[in-house]
């Protein structure tokens, strides 16, 4: 536990005299509100004389000393729970900060929905520990310590006989917190279930219904319901035992004071004000006592959500600059070479790209051509590093891209995917995402460029259109479009189309190739693609099946060698005169 | 009973209308869920009443113990005297023994309370979660077609649980707390009502500093709530598009911007701890103001000896009492706002009303298995046809091929031959009778049905081919995996038939997981076949295992396939060439070939495309 604790540890030395002065505020309400029993008391002893002038002034420097109280728990609260909230925040941040640098591989792993669960719920949890959580270990210890050592010092024999039960209420929380902890995660696991039922049942939905398993469906998560049910009642059994006995512990307090309080005051050996102020500091401590268990849930539940937070901040990015990194490189001119580039990915049993040799000089174009699978996109998507091989090396200018500096290298490799995601912003801050200082001319001309401009009747408020679910939702080839405009406006000395023409209809593809290829004459062109009809623009196509190249050379000596590049030809040429109306 | 979820980030993306908190509609339609544990509600009702009375015994004790035997005071008087030692020792025990006794019904009353409320709570949230179950089996694909999968799961998961919490720690405890406040004014009035009076005197204070922090409460819950939406939208946005932010450079920009948000976050955060942060301080003062008071004016009375002392230390200890439900029914608000919120969301799911039309003639007997689409015309859209004017036919225990470019509509037409769209214009008739005169269930009890994507659930390998019938005997199922090739590498596995099948079907291949989707077909005896087949490339072997599984599925059922294996439209008694929507040609593979049309070009294309599997 301590081990997963030792993330928090910066953050609570960064907070150190808060925390200080939050803990004081804490201490000073603890023994101020201890004043206000004795006060009390006192007054009822002063009524029990007869003496009412100094009762109603016990009584109002009471008000007063609560005043004073009220004022130190408002700063306790205020300071202890706003650090947490400043803690929350530094750790969201310094999350997303950790997850921005996590290269493919792990966004491939984690889901979308499992990383937002972690950002937001489990950190929640653990501010709960670092809030409440802390607020009320420090609070219970204090009220516990001060209560305990007033009573004692006023009549040590009949607070130990009262607080007799006191060591049956740690042994019971423990023993029920372990319970609820272990039973909380059974009813977890059920809920998982539950959800996975309905996620299951919705992704198998036609054949379901096609064979008729609705009744089935209804019984199968009947079953998962009633698991459910079962083991809700399960932690129900808990409470139900819990709740109660610590109730008859704390009441047993109450009545032994009753008892044996009224004992001592008739032997003369308590007034009644000391009998009063009893009662009121039973009252404080009651409080304490229940708020263990509470405490003991918050901190279970903190330390879990803590260690699924440490399991993301252990993943190292794997693609990072190293420490040889070269200082500066802010010119690239754009010759790439694959050098004997083998790939594998995480938990796959094959090699992706096998051996691959390949180069293409500054300026050049070179189109990269192969079947699903082949391993085309990833060949490509070394460049950038969006990967890095596992064996061999991709250099750049005779560079080896890991020695250059990550942002540099970036800067100079556009890089255009077949599947781009949009921001829900308007499509001038999308394509400005290329370069965020770029003039609204430059982000014109990328648009023109990109042929986006013919579509501006689509788009209400020209480039201006929010996308997304408050604005329009742009088709594939509009949405590929952007992209192309993405990468242009950082004007990059590598241009990487990886299938990123593919929505678009032939037509405008080989269009918007040509024009790459002559708007760009000293940029090296990487054109990764399924269609002949793409591939052939480029200087030089390197035919890839099964992770390897099979064949290179330029679109007629292919042709003229008729295998696997030619067949393909031949299978797009009829299938483009099937599409014809 | 709270499980401490938190309400969900599917719950927060979705626009929440601002509910109002006691929406009376809402309440009414809550309780019909209630109604069948109307017994064990009350039962709980009545415990907590019973509870909370218990509650307010123990001041009353300390009373009598004082003004009968510590402090002796002729002019008090209570109900217990008749009873009551004159010994003073023995009349504490006694008064012990009686208290000790009213603990011990409270307890007992607080475990069956708890047990009673949650037991009811429990059942609730099943049945809901049954209805919304229940509801989304009736309702029709095209709903799924346009509804996010994520959404309709919180509704039957984190939604329902929301609401437990407004059944067991809002409602359940709103309802003790106010009781428990009615029986300790009860227990002062009958004490002193002039000292309830001087009491009272700090209402109007309660109430305005309440009035203050709910507003605040309810604002900033407001704010936290947006903040957290705007947080989810963000943080997803991010993580969808991690690739672009990193190609781009725009990880510091991207991180700049979360701050903000998250600044946004805090600050809603800050408010509320401030609204929490000065109510209670303030609202304890005013207890104490309210003990001060009592002093003061009791104080005098004691003096006076209009007032017993050990009244006056019962209202003392009522003084504090009364403040710990009036905070806590502060605190509940935003609980109940959150499962309002959630109930609404699932309300709004069970009011989406099943679109489909019910049979005319219900079951209705197949005398022979053929199928007929007459002049079928089907859109998703209004006018946007996807099938124009399609008829053709299938002779019982024929094998009709339906081959086409893709996006030509041979997989609607599936969809349609099941029922899962009504469509526009036509017939579709299933052994010369119309399909609409069939419950939907009662047609498709005839279909053994293979789909492109052969969908696996988590469960066993045997359950998974068994599916269509959850008691199919395990020989039927072993004899299907044996046709389908799949007993060799089944009985290979640890556990056999009994293996548990991997999340989405993890450790299967791709062609495995298609011999299961035909292994699943074969369990069945059905007249009719229908079969997507996969485009997916496998290996030769696999390849052969498949082809050798589907000759087995064709013999003796008649059978509709949308076709990519140039073997299966060979073997076909006739092939229907589906472009845009139309049938253009339709006819023997040979006759088809020689006309020298779409077919032959398709056909050709498909011989390409064996030997080089490309994308669709």
């Amino acid at each position: 536990m301590l081990a997963t604790l030792r993330t928090l540890f910066p953050y609570l030395l960064r907070y150190r005299w808060r925390y200080a002065g939050g803990l004081t505020s804490l201490l000073f309400r603890g023994v101020l509100a201890a004043g206000v029993p004795l006060l009390i008391g006192r007054a009822v002893d002063h009524l029990a004389a007869g003496e009412q002038e100094a009762a109603v002034d016990a009584a109002l420097l009471a008000l007063g000393i609560a005043a004073c109280k009220g004022i130190a728990q408002y700063a306790m609260r205020w300071i202890l729970i706003t650090i947490s909230r400043d803690i929350e925040y530094d750790l969201r941040n310094d999350i997303s900060a950790h997850l921005v640098t996590l290269d493919r591989t792990f966004y491939e792993r984690y889901r979308t929905g499992d990383l937002m669960a972690r950002v937001t719920n489990d950190l929640a949890q653990v501010r709960s520990l670092l809030g409440p959580g802390l607020m009320y270990t420090a609070e219970i210890a204090v009220v516990i310590v001060t209560v305990l050592s007033i009573m004692a010092w006023t009549d040590w024999l009949l607070t130990l006989v009262i607080f007799a039960p006191m060591p049956l209420i740690s042994l019971a929380v423990g023993h029920f917190g372990r319970r609820t902890h272990e039973q909380f995660q059974t009813v977890q696991k059920h809920f998982s279930g539950i959800s996975v039922r309905v996620q299951e049942h919705l992704a198998g939905l036609r054949m379901l219904r096609a064979y008729n398993q609705g009744p089935a469906e209804v019984g199968r998560f009947a079953a998962a319901n009633a698991d459910y049910v079962e083991a809700s009642l399960g932690l129900v059994r808990i409470w139900r035992s819990f709740y109660p006995l610590l109730e008859l512990l704390v009441g047993l307090t109450g009545i032994s004071l009753l008892g044996f309080g009224s004992w001592r005051v008739l032997q003369g050996a308590m007034t009644v004000g000391t009998f009063t102020m009893f009662i009121y500091f039973l009252a404080m401590l009651a409080w304490p006592m229940i708020g263990m268990g509470v405490v003991v849930n918050i901190t279970q539940r903190g330390v879990a959500s803590l260690g699924r937070l440490n399991e993301l901040l252990n993943h190292r990015p794997r693609i990072a600059d190293a420490p040889g990194v070269l200082k500066s490189q802010d010119h690239v001119r754009g010759t790439i070479e694959w050098h004997s580039v083998s790939v594998q990915f995480p938990r796959a049993s094959g090699y992706a790209v096998r051996d691959v040799s390949l180069s293409v000089l500054e300026g050049m174009s070179l189109a990269i051509i192969g079947p699903v699978g082949s391993g085309k996109s990833t060949l490509a998507s070394l460049v950038p590093r969006l990967y890095d091989p596992t064996h061999g090396e991709v250099v750049i200018d005779g560079v080896d891209v890991r020695r250059l500096p990550l942002e540099a290298l970036r800067k100079q490799v556009g890089y255009v995917p077949q599947e781009t995601f949009l921001f829900s912003r308007s499509i001038a801050d999308n394509i400005r995402l290329g370069r965020p200082d770029a003039s609204m001319e430059e982000v014109e001309e990328a648009a023109r460029l990109s042929l986006l401009d013919t579509d501006e009747d689509n788009f209400p408020d020209g480039l201006d259109t929010l996308v997304g679910e408050r604005g329009i939702t742009l088709s594939g080839g509009q949405k590929q479009r952007v992209a192309l405009a993405r990468a242009l406006l950082r004007d990059p000395a590598v241009l990487v189309l990886d299938d990123s023409t593919s929505s678009l209809d032939a037509e405008t593809e080989h269009e918007l190739l040509d024009r790459m290829r002559h708007a760009t004459h000293e940029r090296t062109l990487l054109i990764v693609t399924h269609r002949v009809s793409s591939a052939r623009l480029a200087d030089r196509i390197a035919v890839m099946d099964a992770g390897r190249i099979v064949d290179s050379g330029s679109h007629r000596s292919l042709l003229a060698r008729g295998g696997l590049y030619a067949r393909i030809h031949e299978r797009q040429r009829i299938e483009e005169e099937l599409a014809k109306p | 009973m709270s499980t401490g979820r938190s309400i969900g980030l599917d719950a927060a993306r979705e626009t929440l209308p601002d509910a109002a908190l006691y929406d009376a509609a809402i309440l009414k339609r809550l309780w019909r869920y209630l109604r069948p544990y109307s017994g064990f509600a009350t039962a709980s009702l009545v415990l907590l009443m019973l509870n909370s009375a218990l509650g307010v015994i123990w001041p009353l004790l300390t009373q009598v113990a004082v003004d009968r035997y510590l402090m002796p005071d002729p002019t008090a008087d209570s109900v217990l005297d008749p009873w009551l030692p004159a010994e003073p020792m023995q009349g504490i025990w006694w008064l012990v023994t009686l208290s000790l006794a009213s603990l011990l019904l409270g307890v007992l009353t607080r475990a069956a309370q708890i047990h009673t409320m949650n037991w009811t709570g429990q059942r609730v949230m099943r049945d809901m979660r049954r209805e919304v179950f229940g509801h989304l089996q009736r309702l029709p694909v095209a709903y799924f077609d346009r509804t996010p999968s994520g959404r309709l799961v919180t509704r039957a998961t984190t939604d329902v649980d929301v609401l437990n919490e407004l059944f067991t720690s809002g409602l359940v405890a709103v309802a003790g707390d106010v009781l428990t406040l009615f029986c300790a004014f009860g227990a002062m009035l009958y004490l002193s009502p002039r000292l309830t009076l001087v009491y009272l005197g700090i209402g109007p204070l309660v109430w305005i500093v309440s009035v203050i922090f709910r507003r605040r409460a309810r604002s900033s819950f407001r704010d936290v709530r947006k903040a957290v939406a705007k947080l989810a939208s963000f943080l997803q946005e991010c993580f969808t598009g991690i690739s672009e932010i990193q190609v781009f450079n725009h990880e510091q920009r991207a991180l700049n911007d979360f701050a903000t948000i998250n600044h946004e976050h805090r600050a809603a955060n800050y408010r509320s701890v401030r609204a929490h942060a000065v109510f209670f301080p303030v609202i304890e003062w005013i207890s104490l103001l309210g003990v001060a008071l009592l002093v003061v004016f009791g104080g005098a009375w004691v003096v006076a000896g209009t007032v017993s002392l050990g009244v006056l230390m019962a209202f003392l200890q009522y003084g504090t009492r009364v403040f710990r439900p009036i905070q806590d029914l502060a605190e509940k608000y935003n609980v109940l706002q959150a499962a309002m919120a959630g109930a609404e969301r699932i309300f709004e799911l069970l009011d989406t009303e099943p679109e489909m039309i019910e049979a005319t003639a219900g079951a209705v007997e197949l005398d022979q298995p053929s199928v007929e689409f007459r002049n079928v015309w089907f859109a998703y859209k209004d006018e946007d046809w996807v099938l124009e004017d399609v008829s053709f036919e299938v002779p019982p225990g024929g094998l009709v091929a339906v081959v086409g470019h893709t996006g030509a509509g041979k997989s609607t037409l599936v969809s349609l031959l099941l029922r899962f769209y009504e469509i526009q214009r036509g017939t579709i008739l299933v052994g010369g009778r119309d399909i609409r005169e069939w419950t939907p269930e009662a047609l498709r009890a005839h279909f053994s049905v293979v789909l492109q994507d052969s969908f696996l659930f988590s469960g066993t390998i045997g359950e998974n081919i068994g599916l269509g019938d959850p008691e199919a005997p395990p020989e039927a199922i072993r004899g299907a995996a044996e046709n389908a090739h799949l007993a060799d590498h089944i009985e290979s596995l640890p556990e056999a038939y009994d293996e548990p099948v991997l999340e989405r079907g993890a450790g299967l291949s791709v062609g495995q997981k298609q011999l299961i989707s035909f292994a699943r077909a074969l369990v069945h005896e059905r007249p009719f076949l229908v079969l997507d087949e996969a485009t997916s490339s496998v290996d030769p072997d696999t390849e052969r295992k498949i082809r050798d599984t589907l000759s087995k599925l064709f013999v003796g059922r008649t059978s509709i396939v949308i076709a990519h294996r140039l073997s299966t439209i060979r073997r076909a008694d006739s092939i229907v060439v589906l472009h845009r929507g139309r049938v253009i040609e339709h006819g023997g593979h040979d006759d088809l070939l020689a006309r020298d049309g779409v077919y032959a070009r398709l056909h050709k294309l498909q011989s390409l495309a064996e030997a080089v599997p490309m994308p669709q």
